[in-house]
């Protein structure tokens, strides 16, 4: 019975060793290709652009609606769930509200989407008073794409009229 | 028990989980172990037979776990196999040979799977990118992309089928136990 033994040594080297034999000899060409992992995929910050505004008071309060094309670059539909994020005048850095979501907007693959952010005027750039349309910083904006969150920041959004031309 | 043949239980139920294991992971997908990256952006599945790797609806290939999985898979329905049939028949000549062939396959694939694991999970993202990723639970991890930070929710956790093969193996052990103790002496 030992020649069973012997079988099952053999069996059990043959199992172990003939499939990593194989795929080394197979790729002895270019090893890397075996062990190197392998993925399609470029993992780029969504490309952002901005397309206009709309804006309306609520009593005395200036409510600005930012609307930006967001490009979702992967072959997956995503789903923005929360923005926040505060707006500065980008000429002079002055705060000027907090931005939120205006809804949960979801992004078809590699396709651009509408995303609307709203802001109230909290205060006034001073310096901006007389101009006839303002640019904005979105500063701190924190993108919660389904549990994952991007903190990043967009300049010289703009031009927004507020009302004021 | 005169007139009743005596057979390993354990061998048996061993083999027939083995066996299941098997087929569950080569045919219906189950893992042993799965990490989440957020709520359905990405994900880890792994199992000594089986792997899945997807980020954003991309697919993560690497060749040499196709081939070492192959062999995990090999020894693991040879053993189900040697098991089942050294259980059968436990007081024939060949059964001790099989017993010995068999009762540590599934412990050695489990052991190479969790080391396989902490590397995975500790080793290399330290190295790389200097965070750890949970084994069991729930974490955020920061990543630097771009010019943007990004704060990624990790949940991680061992799947049931992951237990089944913790069983499975202890029973194999107790299989081994109980044919060198009763099945022998009798």
């Amino acid at each position: 019975m030992d020649t069973l033994r012997l079988l099952l040594a053999i069996l059990t080297a043959t199992t172990v060793l003939g499939p990593i034999c194989y795929a080394l000899i197979v790729y002895r060409e270019d090893l890397s290709t075996l062990f190197m992992p392998r993925i399609e995929l470029t993992l780029n910050v969504p490309r952002i652009e901005y397309v206009g505004y709309e804006y309306g008071y609520e009593g005395e309060l200036l409510k600005v609606t930012i609307a930006l094309n967001i490009t979702n670059p992967y072959n997956k539909v995503l789903t923005i769930r929360n923005v926040t994020g505060s707006v500065y005048c980008h000429k002079h850095g002055e705060f000027l509200g907090s931005l939120s979501l205006l809804e949960e907007t979801v992004l078809q693959p590699n396709k651009p989407t509408t995303l609307k952010l709203i802001f109230v005027l909290l205060s006034d750039c001073e310096r901006c008073r007389d101009a006839t349309s303002l640019y904005v910083d979105l500063k701190n904006l924190s993108i919660n794409v389904q549990g994952i969150t991007f903190y990043i920041g967009y300049e010289n959004i703009g031009p927004i009229a507020l009302g004021r031309s | 028990m005169r007139g009743i043949r005596m057979i390993n239980p354990l061998g048996l139920i061993g083999g027939i989980l083995a066996i299941s294991i098997f087929l569950s992971s080569t045919f219906y997908g189950e893992f042993w172990w799965e990490m989440r990256i957020g709520e359905d952006i990405g994900h880890i599945k792994v199992s000594a037979l089986n792997y899945e790797i997807e980020l954003l609806g991309s697919f993560m290939e690497i060749k040499i776990l196709w081939f070492i999985i192959l062999v995990f898979r090999m020894l693991l329905i040879e053993s189900a196999i040697a098991l089942i049939i050294c259980s059968i028949a436990p007081g024939k000549n060949f059964s001790d040979k099989l017993l010995n062939f068999a009762y540590l396959k599934p412990l050695l694939i489990l052991l190479t799977f969790i080391v396989f694991l902490l590397i995975l999970l500790l080793l290399l993202p330290l190295i790389a990118f200097r965070v750890s990723l949970p084994i069991l639970g729930s974490s955020i991890i920061p990543i630097r992309l771009d010019s943007a930070r990004i704060d990624a929710l990790i949940t991680s956790r061992f799947t049931n089928s992951f237990w089944i093969m913790i069983a499975t193996t202890l029973t194999y052990l107790s299989a081994h136990i109980y044919h060198n103790k009763i099945i022998r002496h009798k």
